[in-house]
């Protein structure tokens, strides 16, 4: 019987079948000195005698054969045995009396975390990520119950259905558990012996936040980042990120959440210092050593001391592995990515997933375009891969593809259904005012107030189903989708350009299509200018916003006499345009009008810079006039042209068109934007009520359920201890996969020109997408949040992973722009075209293969960057 | 020929209520604004309602039926439109619950 308790220290790595991966793992560590925290672990024969003690085996064998509709029954009643049942007396006695002697050794009462280790975590592909349970701040009086507990989660239906899936006999796989210590610590982190993203093995990736550990594992919090030389261990970079949350080791009297707010003075502040950083990279290093392969390293700081929580080699999900599984073709649908890479949270992927139009598909929280369904739709004869690159490229070239006739009868009978339905939508918003959309303001205010509508009626009633009272609802959508026709009429711009003026420059469709008035996401920039300008009136208003982080600098302000006109502008700005948000597609993203914070860290971009956005606006204007009378002057050779300026109307008019419809898209975005905002309220509302009843612990996790678990928990059938697992699977993989980054495609293959990165005359040559025309070189300076890091020097060209109006400002002083996402719609190659800079995009891994200081050189011709050797400054 | 001239009535009547049921939107597209916007959305109304009351007035008996078919079964057509959007929607709420 002794053999079903083992202290760690006495298991190696060859016990993996007594003990689990995880044990086996930690036991080894113990072994060879490394400072892992005491613990013991209830071995796989443990779990074995308890299953047949319970004799599970009939409700096994109903599993085995159990039709999909019962899976979740027979799952659940195996899991409830396991869980409700006593262990058997002399079992719990061991587990208990191995858990007395960590008290004893300790000479004080402490809090362990139990953690599964099933006997299957070493089978090769398998890696059962999330699946099976673990339990922070277990006392004496709950260890039984959560190791019972771990037991069980062998058996939630995701696990077992995985199992199924990778092939995996249910009998066959046992679980011990792992009873070990909490450390109490002041600060805490991940480290990885070799870049888990680029694989690169020159460099030490460490993260670290105050607090205990588990915030930062499923992405509750944003950690500060460094990666280290693992030659010297000198700092290659560092991001020292706003950590407003952590889960603090103990409770205070009264507390009943851990996840508290940092205290403002420590949130911007670096969570290691320079020898802490040096001893989590050295002990990271030696886990390396010690197990031969790259490392990920989970550790506490307790006390200034180091403790090891766990290591395991570096699992390595690279962009080809997502969707491995998936059949069929597709490719990433880009006007949605330009704006964050981030994948959405379960909660507005499924909700985004029922306003989108058939064709596409959600791949892991990525909108992906199902080429062949698109195939089956064209009326011409081209491959699946030309149709791939040109759906991923969305550039103004229109391909020459051949018509296929066969097609073409049914195409005509879908072309046909196709008008009769929208011509009517076609017609409405061929001149639509500027102010058309205004009355949804009031339709998302009247949906805000009505407490009956849960988050799928106010989808409904805001962006697909219009009331014949209340026209509007669906029109931002609506106008969205038939603003589209700025393609075609851009085809005819450049059509009627290239004959009648075939030598005029290369950018002049572009430059005649753009400067509209009145695009509301300009004159959101312009507020944001106005604000600048407000502050800059006041001494001490422009020192606080200037001096200080956004959020203190706001308190600051709130208290400050002087302060009080530029507040009122602020507030001004919000009422309009408090709905937009970083990232604003993410239900999770907060709006501006819930962190005022935001704006203010955009005010102070402003701020450091000395040219007014006008500057660049003027500019922009002068090259189109300069363009039309060049034009002009090159038209008149034709016949006729001198007496009727027939031609040139023509050219004006399609430009006009251009700008027309170009202009709905981005404003009626504004508007859907709102309906989003409401939808948000809406969710943090039953957040709020659910947190208060109990059935969800931590702020943000709402987004981590489905839609049909929200209403689970609302209505009653579900609980908390349903859905803490999925909550926790989910945010894991929600940040690795946030790391990692979509995929361009899945199931097929796009040309070489989307490769990463290539030697090209010495220099690394990187191939993008010219969004914007010119040729540059500068210095680079790589930005990763703009409200963090915001020292552009002029002249420096801007390197981004994706840019939203957040980043306007830095495109003021940028000479050139490089941004890893978007397509020429983007804003960036918006933005660049307004302000006449050389910009490309869709740049794979540009920050993190391009680094500040770099001279690169930007061709937004042909849409490439190299990086110049060092030589290249002299 | 009858036939044919019947065929192309009826083209222009799904044409023709296309144009009048945009022109009518206009109600409450601008209705926000009506005050300024009067004039533009009913000299649409009134100029669309016109080609139409002419274009019938000059056809002959047959085409003329056929004319009005065009127009009316546009018209019914779209009108039917939103409660299948709505029936749509419904099914998916209900897939949502049961999946």
């Amino acid at each position: 019987m002794r053999s079903l308790v083992l202290s760690l220290d006495e298991v190696g790595a060859g016990d993996a079948g007594l003990v689990g991966g995880k044990g086996a793992n930690l036991g080894e560590l113990v072994r060879n000195g490394f400072p892992v925290p005491p613990g013991f672990v209830v071995c796989a024969d443990a779990y074995a005698r308890f299953f047949e003690f319970l004799e599970l085996g009939a409700e096994l064998l109903q599993l085995r054969h159990a039709p999909p509709g019962e899976f979740a029954r027979c799952c659940s009643v195996i899991r409830g045995r396991l869980e409700s049942q006593e262990l058997p007396g002399e079992l719990a006695d061991l587990i208990l009396a191995a858990h007395g002697r960590l008290i004893e050794n300790r000479g004080r009462p402490i809090i362990c975390a139990v953690r599964s280790s099933a006997t299957a975590e070493d089978l090769g592909a398998a890696s059962f990520a999330g699946q099976h349970g673990t339990y922070y701040y277990v006392d004496a009086a709950q260890l039984l119950k959560k190791v019972r507990q771990c037991w069980g989660s062998l058996w939630s239906p995701e696990a077992v259905s995985y199992r199924a899936t990778h092939g995996i006999d249910h009998a066959s796989v046992s679980m011990a558990v792992v009873v070990q210590e909490m450390i109490a610590s002041e600060v805490s982190g991940v480290s990885f012996t070799a870049n888990p993203v680029t694989g690169a093995r020159d460099e030490v990736i460490i993260e670290s936040s105050w607090g205990m550990g588990a915030a930062i594992v499923d992405g509750r919090v944003t950690p500060d980042s460094y990666v280290l030389e693992r030659g010297d261990l000198r700092v290659r970079t560092q991001r020292v990120a706003d950590k407003r949350l952590m889960v603090a080791a103990h409770l205070e009297a009264g507390q009943d959440a851990r996840l508290v707010e940092v205290p403002q003075g420590m949130r911007r502040r670096e969570s290691l210092t320079p020898d802490l950083l040096c001893t989590v990279a050295q002990w990271s290093l030696k886990c390396e050593l010690h197990f031969g392969k790259p490392q990920d390293v989970e550790w506490a700081i307790c006390d200034g001391r180091f403790y090891l929580l766990q290591s395991r080699p570096i699992t390595v999900m690279g962009r080809e592995d997502i969707g491995r599984d998936i059949k069929g073709k597709y490719v990433l649908f880009k006007p949605l990515v330009e704006n964050f890479t981030d994948p959405f949270t379960p909660l507005a992927e499924d909700l985004i997933m029922f306003i989108t139009i058939p064709g596409l598909r959600s791949i892991h929280g990525w909108l992906y375009v199902d080429v062949e369904a698109v195939r089956r739709l064209l009326p011409f004869k081209v491959s699946a891969e030309a149709l791939a690159d040109h759906l991923y490229s969305i550039s103004k070239d229109v391909p020459a593809w051949k018509v296929s006739i066969s097609k073409l009868p049914a195409l005509l009978v879908l072309g046909c259904m196709f008008f009769l339905v929208f011509a009517v939508l076609l017609l409405r918003t061929r001149s639509l005012p500027d102010d058309a959309l205004d009355s949804y303001r009031a339709l998302c205010e009247k949906v805000d107030a009505d407490p009956s509508m849960g988050p799928i009626d106010a989808l409904v009633r805001l962006l697909l189903l219009p009331k014949l009272s209340d026209p509007v609802g669906n029109m931002p959508l609506l106008v969205n989708l038939a603003a589209v026709r700025f393609m075609s009429r851009m085809h005819m711009l450049r059509r009627l350009v290239r004959r009648w003026a075939p030598d005029l420059r290369a950018d002049a469709e572009t430059i005649l299509g753009s400067g509209s008035e009145g695009v509301l996401s300009a004159e959101m920039g312009r507020g944001i200018w106005a604000l600048a300008r407000e502050a800059n009136r006041n001494v001490r208003v422009r020192g606080i916003v200037l001096a200080e982080a956004p959020e203190r600098a706001l308190a600051e302000l709130r208290l400050t006499t002087d302060a009080q006109d530029f507040l009122r502008r602020l507030d001004g700005f919000l009422a309009k345009n408090g709905h937009r948000a970083i990232k604003e597609f993410e239900l999770r993203s907060p709006r501006w009008e819930e962190n005022p914070a935001v704006v203010l860290g955009m005010v102070r971009n402003y701020l450091l810079i000395e040219a007014a956005p006008s500057i660049h606006e003027k500019k922009a204007a002068d090259a189109r006039a300069e363009l039309i009378r060049d034009l002009r002057v090159r038209l008149q050779t034709l016949p006729l042209e001198r007496a009727f300026g027939l031609r040139l109307r023509l050219i004006l008019i399609a430009a006009e068109r251009v700008r027309y419809f170009l202009k709905m898209r981005e404003n009626s975005r504004f508007y859907y934007i709102m309906g989003f905002g409401v939808l948000r309220k809406n969710v943090l509302r039953i957040e709020a009520e659910l947190m208060r009843q109990g059935k969800l612990k931590c702020k943000d996790d709402i987004f981590f359920l489905q839609v049909n678990e929200l209403t689970g928990l609302q209505a009653g059938p579900l609980g908390w201890p349903d859905v803490e697992d999925r909550i926790r699977e989910r945010r894991i993989r929600h940040i690795r996969l946030s790391k990692t980054g979509p995929p361009k495609s899945i199931g097929i293959e796009l040309p070489d020109k989307y490769a990463p990165a290539a030697q090209h005359e010495g220099a690394t040559l990187l191939q993008g997408q010219a969004a914007s025309p010119g040729a540059y070189e500068g210095r680079a300076r790589v930005i990763l949040d703009p409200s963090i890091d915001v020292e552009l020097k002029p002249g420096e060209v801007l390197v981004a992973p994706y840019t939203d109006p957040a980043w306007t400002p830095l495109f003021l002083t940028a000479g050139a722009a490089v941004v890893e996402v978007g397509s020429y719609l983007s804003h960036a190659g918006t933005l660049a075209r307004e302000f006449g800079m050389p910009c490309v995009v869709d740049v794979a891994e540009a920050t993190q293969r391009i680094r500040s200081g770099d001279r690169i050189a930007v061709d937004g011709n042909l849409g490439s960057v190299r990086i110049l050797p060092q030589q290249a400054d002299a | 020929m009858t036939l044919l001239l019947q065929v192309a009535a009826f083209a222009l009547g799904t044409y023709l209520s296309i144009r009048m049921i945009a022109a009518l939107h206009g109600i409450a597209d601008f209705w926000y604004m009506i005050d300024k916007a009067w004039l533009r959305v009913s000299a649409g109304i009134l100029a669309w309602g016109a080609t139409i009351g002419v274009i019938a007035w000059l056809m002959d008996r047959p085409v003329q039926t056929a004319f009005i078919w065009g127009l009316l079964t546009y018209l019914l057509f779209y009108l039917s439109l939103l409660p299948l959007a709505r029936r749509y929607v419904a099914r998916r709420r209900t897939d949502w619950r049961t999946d």
